[in-house]
């Protein structure tokens, strides 16, 4: 009740306050693709259109996505259409003021974050919906390199707040996050601090994360990470690149283990007791990996890959891009989950052993 | 009498030649006055040539010294933005509103898959202070007569290239042809100005053509559409802030 009071006066504050903008930009993006979903026993193929619209004014930002799906082997059609920004800001003395449904990142360069402000928004390069949400947030910036943001997120299932801070210590990017949501009376709090930098031509980071829920009896979770990655150019350092990049995660095995798995970007298998079975030691250890290799100014073929140094299973996800004109590019990509159905990154009962995606994109 | 006309002839050729003679630091000091930006504001596009495809990526930028902000227009790119702030790059992905830092050895790449590196493009470089020069000879180069200077890297300095050959116009001071080479002598780049014009009092390429002699076919075009010298930049300009 609080929340949609607040809400409401922010709304007439700004739209008071805000200087109306008539200077705007629109643009889009157009998609079509195919998925092929192979399981042991069968394939499931689904081709699909996606248009994203974004109408962005000095002060306001609109955006909606569409996409039509079509499943080939249930003969399924389906439609949505969903609003994924839609926000206005105003700058009020030095704090930037932004409300509405927006997107909130704290990505750092890693190729999954635990210090996110939600956790799974962005993996492997690949963002998720869970990074659009309906909040108010508060930006102030304490010189060119440090600023302090909190945001107060609106959504009726539960209170979700996040603060962060972040500056430059001898060109290391830090930043400090705190996040604390309240579902039902329960809550769970994560507080992380994040670095990125380099160590002479090696780009260097990492991130430590402490999960408290007191749903699961107060049980405190510890993850570690460190990062690294390289830039190595053929024909002695000015021909085509080979991009590295390597992470090592460490995340305690108890119960909080469950809600970090989120980040993992989902394709784990069986049940929650299952997955806390798994291993006897006590710590998960992940490792991540993607190497990239443009082959011209215009393609790239790279993989990415993620292991469990516990059992040994792998996801594989080797992919090709290629920008045809000035507006179109071309998207190939394909998951392989190589472990049995008890591996960490193992297929399960419901998940197919490899997913096929190619995309053809225009932009406009 | 004979022998003073004599005397006085030989000291007017010896003086009037000591008194022309320019030399190569001049003629790089010179072409800094004119090509070293202090601070600008560019429009530009830049075309990347593969092998007979084209794309094409149009940008506005803000230069101060060793920082500056750039803007992608383009469709393909709209909205994505680099922060520039000596060694330390930053980028602002427009879809996901997200600002990361890149790591210092991305500098060196070719921007945005142009020939062109991060520092080729946010940075200018007073060569005077980088190289030390040599003035090899005087050449016409399409159909302008220019100086031909070779500049090797001043040790321990950071540069991206450790000796370079200039063609530099003697009436103009401006680069119309640069070879960069790398420390084994091997042709690395190879640019060709091939539009040239007087802006605020001084000569500036508008146009021109980065070759990369190590990989075959592919060259980007850089055009200057329109440039301001020293224009008002509000103060945090370069900030993380007015990335977002």
């Amino acid at each position: 009740m609080f929340s949609k009071r607040l809400v409401f006066l922010m709304i007439v504050f700004l739209l008071i306050t805000t200087t109306p903008s008539f200077a705007y930009q629109f643009g889009g993006e157009l998609k079509t693709g195919v998925n092929s979903l192979f399981y042991d026993n069968a394939n499931q193929n689904s081709i699909y259109e996606n248009i994203n619209l974004d109408l962005n004014f000095d002060n306001a930002n609109f955006a909606i996505t569409a996409q039509n799906n079509y499943n080939y082997f249930n003969k399924n059609y389906e439609f949505d259409i969903s609003l994924k920004k839609a926000y206005i800001k105003h700058k009020f003395k030095d704090t930037q003021i932004i409300l509405g449904k927006q997107p909130v990142s704290w990505s750092f360069g890693s190729l999954i974050n635990m210090v996110d402000y939600s956790l799974g928004a962005e993996a492997l390069d690949e963002e998720t919906s869970a990074k659009y949400v309906n909040a108010l947030e508060l930006r102030y910036p304490i010189n060119w390199y440090s600023s302090l943001s909190l945001i107060s997120e609106f959504n009726p299932e539960y209170d979700k707040i996040g603060f962060r801070a972040r500056t430059l210590i001898k060109d290391y990017d830090i930043s400090l996050n705190y996040i604390n949501k309240e579902v039902n009376k329960q809550k769970s709090s994560r507080i992380g601090l994040s670095f990125k930098g380099d160590l002479k031509n090696v780009g260097l980071y990492g991130s430590i994360l402490n999960l408290n829920n007191n749903a699961e009896d107060n049980v405190s979770t510890n993850a570690y990470m460190l990062g690294t990655d390289y830039s190595y150019y053929l024909n002695e350092g000015y021909g085509n690149r080979v991009y590295f990049q390597g992470e090592y995660h460490l995340i305690e095995n108890n119960e909080g283990l469950l809600e970090l798995i989120n980040s993992l970007g989902g394709n784990i298998s069986g049940s929650q007791e299952q997955l806390l079975n798994l291993f006897d030691s006590d710590y998960l250890k992940i490792l991540l990996g993607n190497v990239s290799y443009s082959i011209n100014d215009f393609s790239s073929i790279g993989v990415f890959t993620i292991t469990s140094l516990d059992d040994g299973s792998t996801a594989l996800i080797p992919n090709y891009s290629n920008q045809l004109t000035s507006n179109t590019s071309l998207n190939i990509n394909l998951s392989y989950l190589s472990g049995e159905e008890n591996d960490f990154f193992g297929r399960g009962q419901a998940l197919p052993k490899a997913v096929l995606n190619i995309e053809l994109s225009y932009t406009f | 009498m004979k022998k003073i006309t004599l005397f006085l002839m030989i000291a007017l050729v010896v003086f009037s030649t000591t008194v022309g003679a320019i030399t190569a630091e001049e003629i790089i000091q010179r072409r800094d006055d004119n090509e070293f930006i202090k601070s600008a504001r560019v429009e530009s596009t830049m075309i990347i040539n593969n092998s007979g495809r084209e794309l094409e990526k149009k940008m506005v930028s803000l230069i101060e010294g060793n920082n500056a902000l750039a803007e992608f227009t383009n469709p393909m790119d709209r909205g994505t933005k680099f922060l520039k702030r000596d060694d330390n790059l930053w980028m602002f992905f427009p879809d996901a509103e997200d600002i990361v830092k890149l790591s210092g050895h991305m500098l060196e790449r070719g921007m945005m898959g142009s020939d062109f590196s991060y520092k080729d493009m946010m940075e200018s470089e007073k060569l005077t202070e980088l190289y030390n020069f040599e003035l090899v000879g005087e050449e016409e180069y399409n159909g302008r007569p220019c100086y031909k200077i070779e500049a090797t890297k001043v040790e321990g300095a950071e540069v991206s290239y450790y000796k370079r050959i200039a063609w530099i116009d003697k009436e103009r001071f401006i680069g119309l042809r640069e070879e960069l080479y790398a420390e084994s002598g091997r042709l690395l780049k190879e640019i060709v100005v091939t539009r040239t014009e007087e802006i605020q009092g001084r000569w500036y390429p508008m146009e021109s053509i980065m070759e990369n002699k190590l990989r075959e076919n592919t060259s980007t075009t850089f055009i200057i559409n329109s440039i301001e010298f020293n224009p008002e930049i509000p103060e945090g300009t370069f900030s993380l802030e007015s990335l977002q």
